[in-house]
């Protein structure tokens, strides 16, 4: 047996020759030198990887678009849709109700519901979410002229789906104790102090009009808020009633989507005893139902486009594949394992895929930079709220489709790979493509 | 040194089985340089495919180094292959994208056994015993065929094989081009005493090794 570290004739050449720019180790020159084979395989076939490119960026470009502007929609939809107000009003029973289009608020009455249903009616199949609200009329709250009438509404800012929507400005911090939102009539300055029943609140955030008279006019406040005022308000008011602990004017409620407002104003009759029930604007639910149900569908449609690029590749490699057969059958003659030879060609497959995705992603900001310069800014010009993604979760996204894209790169080509790096040498050298 | 005992390759194709190479005993013994003549179709390539473990035989046994090559498996084959044998082949078999270099210094670095520094050391060393010192750095597509087929040579011999298995080496290659190469064949058996078995067509090619094997209908027959 020869030995391996004196080929032929050991004079040396006198020269020192660089290998692959890589760091000197068993394995890293190969694996560099298989990797910058894929890389040149590529660029050898100027026509056919930019075909491939274009086609993954077109994919994952809508893809990365098609995510983005879906979540963004989604947030607008928390945002826009809520302001329609709720789907559903539970109050206790013999409270007069005004009928408008959007169930924004209950309407200040003295009967009042117990707070501990709130859970049973939250557990009510069809339910998505529920938010409590007390609500009750004063002129002695001492804010405004002499005897102004004022609704004070308290909610559960954690629950909530009508109120926080509506804030035009509002602090730069969360809501707490102490804290007072107005309503779209009253103009207060933020963080000022309104003097309520002689107890300071400072103004979070001001709504935005409603056409709901008892929104516009009411002064928000959360339950903990209402809590500390109770005693001070019996003491001025003399009402007692709604102030009692643990009770609540009425609670809106939001459907799960595919379900009817008749469907869960049956269970929450058959339920509540003593209680009303009254239906929103039947389309306004639709319409949110309808839109989530398009939501899923975009979902659906992308996942069947990384489908079909996964074959688009699939089919591309085998081609590649076919037309590199003595090239592959070399690598094989000369040494190279079966894994070295897959792992090169889904290399390659993943670089061109993630390369073709990270263009997709570009073409995508671009697109929605267009349609933020016309779309968005036309709904916003008709107050149609459109609240984009935070840059940081855009660009998670982005991450996401170009490791995505990848993965499915090295899927598709997995099969034509495996099969070549199943075949004969010999077969492979003497089938030129 | 190497032993084919019974070997043969039987092609399945549309008009039936063929027998490309029947049952062929053959030995080579360690040093030797047989070269196997044949006309085209007679079974000469596929032969050797066979001997350097390219091509699994239909039946019978290629014993090289006393290690029945068709009966490891497909990982240990490739790393036989890549240790003790060396190809040329009748095609320019340098991959077009890497550098000269590069080609020559793969089969070291495929088979892991050294350092990527040592690779690229010996793989320099033999392209300067071949004259191509010049050409480290070029790409094949830079350098002449007959350079190409030196090229080929190095990369060959860069893990020290005990067999070099040549596949119609000169097919494309000029006259002087030819003898040049014969010439290094001849070097590398007598110095070096490695086992050499050359396929041609080429009987006055042929006539330079030790010993001449005829190959006609997938038989020896001389």
């Amino acid at each position: 047996m020869a030995n391996a570290d004196v080929p032929y004739r050991a004079t040396a050449a006198g020269q020192e020759i660089d290998g692959p720019r890589s760091p000197q180790g068993d394995g890293v020159g190969i694996r560099f030198l298989l990797g910058s084979l894929a890389l040149q395989n590529l660029g050898r076939r100027k026509a056919r990887t930019l075909l491939l490119l274009a086609a993954v960026a077109i994919c994952s470009g809508a893809v990365f678009t098609g995510a983005v502007l879906m979540k963004s929609i989604e947030n607008s939809m928390d945002v826009g849709f809520t302001r329609l107000g709720a789907d559903m009003l539970v109050i206790p029973e013999g409270t007069l109700t005004n009928i408008t289009a959007a169930l924004l608020t209950a309407e200040p009455t003295d009967l009042t519901l117990d707070r501990g249903m709130l859970d049973r009616l939250a557990g009510l199949k069809g339910v998505r979410r529920t938010a409590p609200q007390l609500i009750f009329r004063t002129d002695l709250s001492g804010y405004g002229g002499r005897d102004e009438s004022v609704d004070m509404i308290a909610f559960d800012p954690a629950h909530d789906i009508t109120v926080q929507p509506w804030l035009e400005r509002r602090l730069d911090r969360p809501m707490r104790q102490g804290d007072v939102i107005v309503g779209g009539r009253r103009e207060e300055a933020l963080g000022s102090q309104l003097l309520l029943f002689g107890k300071p609140l400072t103004v979070y955030g001001t709504l935005g009009r409603t056409a709901v008279g008892t929104h516009e006019r009411g002064l928000f406040v959360s339950f903990e808020t209402m809590d500390g005022l109770r005693e001070t308000i019996q003491q001025i008011c003399g009402m007692k009633a709604p102030l009692e602990p643990n009770k609540i004017s009425g609670v809106l409620v939001e459907l799960a989507p595919g379900v009817t407002t008749q469907q869960v104003r049956f269970a929450v009759l058959a339920n509540f005893p003593g209680v009303k029930v009254v239906g929103g604007e039947s389309m306004l639910t639709s319409i949110r139902q309808g839109l989530s149900a398009l939501l899923d569908g975009v979902l659906v449609l992308m996942a069947i486009m990384f489908i079909s690029t996964a074959a688009m590749v699939s089919v591309l490699f085998s081609a590649i594949i076919t037309e590199r057969r003595r090239e592959l059958g070399l690598l094989k003659a000369i040494g190279a394992q079966r894994r070295q030879i897959i792992g090169m060609l889904l290399t390659e497959a993943m670089m061109a895929t993630a390369a073709g995705a990270a263009l997709g992603c570009v073409l995508g900001v671009l697109l929605m930079r267009f349609y933020e310069h016309s779309l968005v800014y036309y709904l916003q010009s008709l107050g149609i709220p459109f609240v984009w993604l935070s840059a940081g979760r855009i660009a998670l996204i982005a991450i996401a489709c170009i490791v995505l894209a990848s993965l499915i790169g090295a899927v598709g080509a997995l099969v034509p790979a495996w099969r070549a790096g199943r075949r004969e040498p010999y077969d492979l050298i003497r089938s030129e493509g | 040194m190497l032993s084919c005992g019974h070997v043969g390759k039987t092609y399945a194709t549309e008009r039936g089985d063929v027998d490309a190479v029947k049952a062929i005993d053959l030995d080579v013994p360690r040093g030797q340089f047989a070269a196997i003549v044949g006309r085209s179709g007679s079974g000469k390539s596929s032969l050797m495919a066979m001997i350097g473990g390219l091509s699994r035989p239909t039946r019978g046994t290629v014993l090289l180094q006393d290690t029945d090559i068709w009966a490891l498996p497909d990982s240990q084959l490739a790393q036989f292959r890549n240790r003790e044998i060396g190809f040329v082949f009748q095609f320019a078999s340098l991959l077009p994208t890497l550098r000269i270099i590069d080609n020559v210094a793969l089969p070291a670095l495929l088979g892991r056994r050294r350092a990527t520094k040592a690779c690229y050391r010996t793989a320099a060393e033999l392209l300067g015993q071949l004259g191509l010192a010049e050409y480290v750095d070029a790409y094949p597509a830079e350098i002449s065929a007959g350079e190409q087929r030196r090229a080929v040579i190095a990369r060959a011999l860069i893990n020290a094989p005990s067999l070099l298995l040549a596949d119609e080496p000169t097919s494309d290659l000029d006259e002087q081009t030819e003898i040049e190469m014969m010439a290094q064949f001849r070097e590398l058996n007598r110095e070096r005493g490695m086992t050499l078995i050359m396929v041609t067509h080429n009987l006055r090619l042929a006539e330079q090794a030790d010993r001449v094997l005829h190959i006609a209908n997938g038989a020896l027959v001389s």
